[in-house]
């Protein structure tokens, strides 16, 4: 059962990969790989439930975190990024 | 000023019981100094100032949650429907929704929750209006007639038999 | 048990395929975040619901719990960050060409 829920989120997790890459504007790419983290975190505990290892529990919830900070420090970059070129045209 | 870190140990230190499950003396001790860390690091950045906000909501929690899923539902599977059809039925379209009666914290629980629904989503907020992004013209009615605004109202009105979340 | 958790856990999976299906349909970025929201709302719900009925051990359920609070927080404040730097970044790109 768990390995059927696997293999639909790896599908996922490839498209969502294709979308980054084709994606036209740098906010898409961001969307993507916001739910390929999403992903990543269901996908983490999916296996801790497949090799029967509860551990992975913990590096799960880790990674919902992280995944949150990350997406907000790259849009902050790229905000940032972008108008200080804007100001010194 | 005091308080606040105090009651920051006290919940950091229930997370850390939650998340490990151990029970040994030298451990708990452990556990307790690294929550008493924390919580004098975010008192030194402080972190723990006048915005610190207690939410506080009412008795109408049990009964705002269940109709918020199904409100959920609702609007997964009108969004999903719309993927699978193959002609794509979508007008996108920007409006507005205003918020000037909520609280702060009622403010942002109502902005989270409008973007949870798939099918809209808060663009942009300021102290009168949220803009919100909507996919049909049908959820952005459904929106403004203010359903779920006054559900939210009802969750933050502090009355006498608040209880602390 | 072992039902409900099979029914939750193929839905689950469901609703992420056809919320990313959606990402590659919709025409343009605005519309793309609402394909993006069922992976993150549902999606997530009915999988780690799912898990949830499969273990007996509290502090599991705890911790798939937290999962899913922390999902239900962040989430939507990660799309609308998101939402409105596309938007203020079209609204420089407007003011640019005038």
């Amino acid at each position: 059962m768990f390995i059927s829920a696997t293999i639909a989120i790896l599908v996922v997790m490839l498209i969502l990969l294709l979308r980054a890459a084709l994606g036209p504007t740098v906010f898409d790419r961001i969307l993507a790989i916001n739910t390929f983290g999403t992903a990543t975190v269901l996908l983490i505990a999916l296996f801790g439930f497949l090799t029967k290892r509860p551990d992975f529990m913990d590096i799960a919830l880790l990674y919902a975190l992280i995944n949150f900070t990350s997406t907000i420090a790259v849009l902050k970059l790229f905000r940032y990024g972008s108008l200080g070129k804007a100001e010194d045209e | 000023m005091l308080k606040h870190t105090l009651i920051t140990t006290f919940i950091l230190f229930i997370l850390w019981l939650l998340l490990s499950g151990h029970l040994e003396p030298l451990l708990l001790s452990l556990g307790l100094l690294s929550c008493l860390f924390v919580a004098w690091l975010s008192h030194k950045l402080a972190l723990l100032n006048s915005d610190f906000q207690t939410l506080r909501f009412n008795l109408n929690l049990p009964k705002f949650l269940p109709w918020f899923f199904i409100e959920l539902v609702k609007s997964n599977l009108d969004v999903s429907w719309r993927i699978l059809h193959p002609t794509l039925s979508i007008q996108p379209n920007i409006s507005t929704v205003p918020i000037t009666k909520h609280s702060e914290v009622g403010k942002a629980v109502y902005a989270n929750c409008i973007t949870l629904t798939p099918g809209t989503y808060s663009i942009d907020i300021n102290s009168a209006v949220i803009e919100v992004h909507s996919l049909t013209k049908n959820l952005a009615h459904d929106l403004q007639r203010g359903e779920m605004s006054k559900r939210i109202l009802a969750l933050e009105s502090t009355s006498a038999k608040t209880s602390k979340l | 048990m072992i039902i409900i958790g099979w029914i939750l856990l193929l839905l689950g999976s469901a609703f992420c395929l056809i919320g990313t299906l959606g990402l590659m349909r919709f025409p343009d970025f605005f519309s793309r975040v609402h394909a993006a929201g069922i992976v993150d709302s549902l999606g997530a719900i009915l999988i780690l619901l799912g898990l949830i009925t499969q273990t007996q051990d509290v502090l599991i359920i705890i911790k798939l719990l937290l999962i899913l609070l922390f999902m239900m927080l962040t989430g939507p404040t990660a799309v609308h960050a998101l939402a409105r730097a596309a938007l203020l970044d079209a609204k420089d790109k407007n003011s640019n060409n005038k």
